[in-house]
């Protein structure tokens, strides 16, 4: 995928393999830009974890360079700040048959209010029995939590057999 | 019976997504301190809770402090197991004390903390420090 970046309101951004230790650094990074804003801080925190943790896990591209990481899921990260809130998004492969859970999940967690998904967050923590339980599902739930916003999302296909998947999750300023 | 080991893993800075932990047999005492986001949640916490099942067995109360101020979703669901096995400790006539420390910064995460409770059915007392 081409990638260039020319706006100014971009604040952090990295495209590569997500190893556990390259997230941690970018994660210290995120926590030195806000903190002055510390709610805002913890929520970005938060939510750039489980974005990022899930292209580690999930991404259809792996980088398997270095052994002693588990996950090298590669993908690229945006932080985007503009009109008083920050955006951060993820960008990864899929494989072309995941898209469409991917976005019935997106879709689920979009039309359920703060106390509902809390709810649903209890019930996905307890392992499903099935290809149900997936670990990126309540990854996604918890940053619907969090981010206080909708979820927004984009799946562009690659060919048959994969798709550019994009996800962002938006944080108020406070 | 033999008494069992302490755990003590310090926090390392090289690796910040592993908690420090201090499970203290004499004490009755064990704490979870910092963050928890490591690659394999389970290898981690998997042997902690195995030391928790067999306090459990051994002695009639324990303290728990969580100074976690932040965990991600998987590390969660090793967290509700820890709860599990406190609650079933309970169960049994044991005396648990859980405290949950978190930063005034961080609203959400007494949510968490209550969602945490409603889940296993244990009392938590919130403990709000300056940050």
């Amino acid at each position: 995928m081409a990638w260039s970046i020319n706006d100014s309101s971009v604040k952090l951004a990295y495209k590569g393999p997500f190893y556990i230790d390259v997230l941690s650094g970018m994660a210290g990074h995120l926590r030195q830009m806000y903190r002055l804003k510390p709610i805002t801080c913890n929520r970005l925190y938060k939510i750039f974890f489980e974005l990022t943790q899930n292209v580690a896990k999930y991404s259809a591209e792996m980088c398997n360079l270095y052994q002693h990481y588990k996950y090298g899921g590669i993908g690229s990260f945006t932080i985007e700040e503009k009109n008083n809130a920050i955006r951060i998004s993820t960008t990864n492969m899929i494989r072309a048959e995941d898209a469409s859970t991917l976005m019935r999940y997106c879709t689920e967690i979009n039309t359920m209010s703060v106390e509902a998904l809390r709810e649903y967050r209890s019930l996905k923590r307890r392992p499903q029995p099935g290809p149900e339980d997936s670990g990126a599902y309540i990854g996604i739930i918890q940053i619907g939590i969090i981010t206080k916003n909708k979820i927004e999302w984009d799946i562009v296909p690659l060919g048959e057999r994969f798709a550019l998947f994009t996800i962002t999750a938006k944080v108020d300023i406070e | 019976m033999e008494n069992l080991k302490n755990i003590i893993i310090p926090a390392n800075k090289e690796t910040p997504y592993f908690p420090a932990v201090e499970f203290d047999y004499e004490k009755g005492e064990c704490t979870l301190a910092g963050e928890s986001y490591m690659e394999d949640c389970y290898k981690f916490y998997n042997p902690l809770i195995d030391w928790l099942n067999a306090y459990c067995e051994q002695k009639k109360s324990i303290v728990f402090n969580f100074k976690l101020y932040y965990f991600n979703t998987q590390s969660s669901r090793m967290i509700l197991k820890i709860f599990e096995t406190l609650m079933k400790f309970k169960e049994n006539g044991g005396q648990v004390e859980i405290n949950w420390y978190y930063y005034q910064s961080d609203p959400d995460m007494v949510e968490e903390v209550e969602d945490f409770q409603r889940e296993s059915g244990l009392e938590v007392n919130l403990i709000e420090i300056n940050g």
